[in-house]
């Protein structure tokens, strides 16, 4: 992995606007207020208010954990020397896939909604790259890739 | 070489769409699910509609015509359940699901397995409510709920089987909407493109927030009270029951902590799409967009904190009735400055009369009067008065017929270019603007008349000096149902088919949605728009 | 040209509709008001209308001036302001804000807070109380103090079916007309007791001003204090269940005289009608008053054939209830026998022993007895009912 020189990297992840931090002041704000409100009605007799506050912020708090835990997910495409290496982090694992660069191949075919899948082929098996790209980043991968790369096969699924 | 060990993770997005039904039973895309929550709502808004044009037809006389008593009763309460519950708040998150990711530039919802479920939920919910029609029809149980949409105890814990049948239904309902809520948040807090702050969002976005706010807050409200009314119909507590300790009034306040907020539940998402439509058709930016935040902020605060004021009439002690007259009264100042942008925005632009300006415009009129009638219904001692009369029925369809339906209305004259692909025909727009209005006031007019005279709402039968302004309100009534068939041609026609529509759509319109092709391809851009 | 067609279509509609109730005999405000509240709350009503009407008026003037002059068809350039720029469009636009306050807080505020210390004030200066019992349909009066003390009667609807039905004309006060009517006298401060048997119902009479939930197992209280002689009439606004349309509110206001006659008159009525429920009655006798009191208290769900509205209210004709004994060998009342339902109720079925007198009783008893196909042949007294109490 650790070569000196890298012809060529692509890193992608997904947009979050939030902050960890943010994350827990929001559902904090949610919670103090929701239950607050299920308190003072527990108070006044209707309790069962209570329990269904409770499941509610679980659901919420699930949620945002949920999108916290897809916080760090990324995928990167290193080219440098032979080897064309292929990570890709999705929620606390990590994969890496490692190809000879001048046996890869590049494989981008047309999906029926008009836009297009990425794979990196070779010695019969592909792997499918751009999850977090658009479909013109995925292009412009492709067409970058297929200039460093072996061969580059195009056509429709 | 390869050493693969990657377990292959296929995402929904990029997976290729099954087509015909099963794709919209799984799918997981906005646009999809954004578009079954706006035909469930439109179905369901013509559903709700027949029930009251049979209502209207009962009143169009005194006497007893076309019905008895007890049905009468089950149509005006179902007509409301599903009036807010599966029309107008399914079309505010219809509205949600196909927008929010476009203008904030997001791929999709954060949760578009959760956006599924919580759409697959509401049509069992709208069957449970209306199963009890047919059942009794078979001769089982005597129909659906007829309560009114208020289920106030004790009366509906008197009520037969078609009130547990409504309860579940509220249940679902409730589920549904926290669902869509938690999505909508997470999609607002994390999803927004790079550069955008929540103070650079459009305003649309923020409408909906408070309005996640709101429903997280009040919904386990809600599903308290009504549980708490199965528990004493069938597992003998008491806690609606004076004989048991308990207290009626305690529903009440369970119910309308809910209930108020509720009306800013269905119109925030209004006010939201509001000041866009605004900003395109007067070709100058939006006023006041701080000043609107902030409004929205104040007013979902205060909704909270305002409830009793729809049961003045039970006994409250008088710091609490003083308490709650000012309170209200001071909505009207968020309120005031919502108004005062909205005409700030049109005045010295350049504005031109599209439908969904129509329909802005004549919003803001109506629902000027719907606001300014709950500032007079603040005040206690006239409130006796207006009370459960048709003063009050009127006043409440100029908020949320008015100021709900026709914001929605408007807001899908706006959208459905984009959506479809396709301009809607505007000869039959603006048809359809101009019948809806004149047929609303024909209809509500004479009901606050009604409502001043004395006529209660919610009776089935009338005494004779409230004849003539009942009929005109059927006239207009029926009217007003037939029109919407117009809207129905309309929307149909142009998702067929029509004159292809450019991706801005209109001369003037701001905001990321417009810079994606009409209609935005299957899997929503993850463009990563930046914003300045 | 379809929409300028269209608009003319609505403005005929409404000057139709217009000019239609123009001509009928129609209110377009409160009923003239008979009580201190009623007034207030009439003049209170007409001055926030002509608040909310002038705001009304000036924001629809400057948005129908804007969408006049401020258009694209006329060539109007559009400016590109976001929000007040300088200090003086900062005070401008805070200014409608203040009158806002100004008429939430003080133009409109301070008259409402008045109204509803009025409202609110019940007791001091008042000389009698009565109590209003809601029940599932009809209310239900009594006297609590004073000459009046111990009156109290029933007041059901009296509209005949027929009329309802559209099978007779309907007549001048239908839907508003009541066997017993409340009667109060003129110029006294009334203060009224509400609360109900089954469910909550609203009394409220228009031309009084006052309305107020009655709720099961609560007392409630509102307070009138009639101005003018006269029937007032109004009905149950809070829904109640099937005959919520059929449950007026009657009251007759009477000068101090006439009311002190009237009060005379009911306690003469009383005392025969106790005298009547210690004596033997005839069968005959017991029939007819027992069909007068059925139409009056049961028809409204069992209907007036006896054949009920199953499953909610269920039929006395061929009845296990009705067609069994009352009383055990002992003369002690069986449970769930048909005189236990009527007198204390059960679910649904409303406790009849706070509403009807012992005669009543005895009366609907051996009447649903023996009609409807049913032939027990036994008669009840109302002496018997009496040993119940």
């Amino acid at each position: 992995m650790a070569t000196s020189i890298v012809d060529y990297k692509v890193v992608a992840r997904p947009n979050h606007s939030m902050s960890r931090k943010e994350t827990f002041r929001v559902i904090a704000v949610l919670a103090i207020f929701s239950l607050s409100i299920a308190t003072a009605f527990s108070l006044l007799g209707a309790w069962l208010v209570f329990p269904f506050a409770g499941l509610e912020l679980l659901a919420l708090a699930y949620a945002f954990h949920i999108v916290l835990c897809h916080a760090d997910d990324y995928e990167s495409i290193t080219i440098s020397g032979d080897r064309l290496a292929i990570e890709k982090q999705h929620y606390k694992s990590t994969s890496q896939v490692v190809l000879n660069r001048y046996w890869a191949q590049v494989v981008l075919k047309e999906t029926p909604g008009g836009e297009h899948r990425l794979w990196l082929r070779s010695h019969d098996k592909e792997f499918e790259v751009g999850r977090f790209m658009s479909d013109r980043q995925r292009l412009v991968v492709a067409s970058q890739l297929k200039m460093r790369t072996g061969a580059v096969y195009q056509g429709a699924i | 070489m390869s050493t693969a060990t990657a377990t292959h993770h296929q995402d929904d997005h990029h997976a290729e769409h099954p087509t015909g039904i099963m794709r919209w039973l799984t799918t997981t895309n906005h646009k999809d699910i954004g578009t079954m929550y706006l035909t469930f709502s439109l179905i369901m808004f013509l559903l709700g509609g027949l029930l009251i044009l049979a209502v209207r037809a009962e009143l169009f006389q005194p006497g007893m015509q076309v019905m008895q008593p007890e049905f009468f009763n089950q149509l005006i309460g179902v007509h409301a359940l599903i009036m807010i519950f599966a029309a107008l708040m399914p079309a505010a998150t219809g509205f949600a699901n196909w927008m929010l990711p476009l203008q904030l530039g997001a791929p999709d919802m954060a949760l578009p397995r959760l956006n599924n479920w919580g759409f697959w939920l509401l049509p069992p919910a709208a069957i449970l409510l209306l199963a009890p029609f047919v059942l009794a029809l078979l001769g089982i149980g005597d129909g659906a709920v007829a309560t009114g949409w208020t289920f106030y105890a004790p009366l509906s814990v008197q009520g037969g089987i078609g009130t547990d049948f409504a309860i579940f239904s509220v249940h679902l309902l409730g589920i549904s909407s926290v669902m869509g809520s938690i999505n909508v948040l997470v999609t607002i807090f994390n999803m927004r493109a790079p550069g955008m702050t929540l103070m650079k969002m459009p305003i649309f976005a923020w409408g909906w927030m408070i309005t996640a706010f709101l429903l997280i807050a009040t919904i386990p409200v809600l599903a308290g009270g009504v549980t708490m009314l199965l528990t004493d119909r069938h597992f003998g507590t008491h806690f609606f029951d004076a004989a048991g300790g308990g207290d009626p009034i305690l529903f009440q306040h369970l119910f309308w902590f809910f209930g108020h907020p509720e009306v800013y539940i269905v119109l925030l998402p209004v006010w939201g799409l509001i000041p866009h439509i605004l900003t395109t058709f007067s070709r100058k930016p939006t006023y006041g967009y701080k000043a609107q935040v902030y409004s929205f902020w104040a007013i979902g605060i205060l909704s909270v904190v305002v409830w009793a004021h729809h049961f003045f009439t039970v006994g409250l002690p008088t710091p609490a009735l003083l308490y709650f007259m000012y309170s209200t009264m001071s909505i009207s100042l968020p309120l005031a400055v919502l108004f005062f942008c909205w005409i700030a925005t049109m005045w010295r632009g350049s504005m031109t009369f599209e439908t969904p300006m129509l329909f802005t415009v004549g919003w803001i009129i109506l629902f000027g009067i719907g606001g300014l009638t709950g500032l007079v219904l603040a005040d206690v001692a006239a409130d006796a008065q207006y009370h459960h009369s048709y003063f009050v029925v009127a006043h409440f369809h100029y908020t949320l017929f008015a100021g709900g339906i026709m914001g929605i209305m408007a807001g899908v004259y706006y959208w459905l270019p984009k959506m479809t692909g396709h301009m809607y025909n505007e000869k039959l727009g603006k048809l359809h603007f101009w019948l809806t209005t004149i047929a609303f006031n024909v209809t509500f007019i004479p009901q606050f008349f009604l409502g001043l005279a004395g006529m209660p709402r919610r009776i089935p039968d009338y005494a004779l000096q409230f004849s003539e302004f009942n009929m005109i309100s059927t006239v207009g009534a029926f009217v007003l149902g037939l029109s919407q068939l117009i809207f129905v041609y309309n929307v149909i026609r142009t998702v067929r088919g029509g004159e292809k529509a450019t991706d801005k759509v209109w001369e003037s319109s701001v905001g990321l949605e417009w810079t994606l092709p009409s209609p935005p391809p299957y899997h929503s851009f993850s463009e990563q728009p930046v914003i300045k | 040209m379809v929409f300028r067609f269209l608009q003319k279509i609505g403005m005929v509609l409404m000057l139709a509709a217009w000019s239609f109730a123009a001509h009928a005999e129609y209110a377009w405000n409160f009923p003239k008001p008979v009580t201190p509240m009623a007034a207030d709350t009439l003049h209170v009503h007409n001055k926030f209308m002509i608040i909310i009407m002038v705001i009304f008026v000036v924001v629809l003037g400057i948005m129908i001036y804007s969408i006049y002059k401020h258009r694209k068809s006329k060539g109007h350039q559009p400016a590109s302001f976001t929000g007040p720029s300088t200090k003086a469009q900062v005070f401008w636009t805070l200014v409608p804000f203040a009158i806002l306050l100004y008429i939430d807080f003080i133009l409109m505020g301070i008259p409402a807070y008045h109204s509803v210390l009025l409202m609110q004030d019940t007791k001091n200066d008042a000389e009698m109380v009565i109590k209003v019992t809601g029940s599932q349909w009809r209310w239900q009066y009594e006297y609590m103090d004073g000459e009046a003390k111990g009156i109290k009667f029933v007041s059901n609807l009296t509209t005949p079916q027929e009329q309802i039905e559209n099978a007779a004309d309907k007549g001048e006060h239908y839907l508003l007309e009541v066997d017993n009517p409340l009667v109060l006298p003129t110029d006294k401060k009334v203060r009224i007791l509400l609360t109900a048997n089954d469910v909550i119902h609203t009394w409220w009479v228009p031309a009084f001003g006052s309305a107020r939930d009655a709720i099961p197992g609560f007392l409630r209280e509102t307070w009138v204090k009639i101005e003018e002689p006269g029937t007032y009439r109004g009905q149950c606004k809070e829904l109640c269940g099937k005959g919520h349309g059929f449950m007026p509110v009657v009251v007759e206001a009477k000068p101090e005289a006439e009311y002190n006659a009237w009060v005379a008159e009911q306690h003469a009525k009383m005392s025969a009608a106790s005298a009547d429920a210690g004596k033997e009655w005839t069968k005959e006798e017991l029939m007819t008053q027992g069909e007068a009191v059925y139409k009056a208290n049961c028809a409204v769900c069992h209907q007036a054939d006896g054949k009920g509205l199953p499953p909610t209210f269920p039929p006395l004709a061929d009845s296990k209830i009705v067609n069994s004994p009352n009383f055990d060998a002992e003369g002690k009342l069986m449970t769930d026998s048909h005189v236990d339902r009527v007198f204390n109720g059960k679910n649904m079925m409303p406790a009849w022993k706070g509403t009807l007198s012992d005669s009543d009783i005895a009366a609907v008893v051996t009447y649903e007895r023996n009609a409807f196909g049913n032939h027990m042949d036994d008669l009840v007294q109302p002496s018997q009912i009496k040993a119940l109490r």
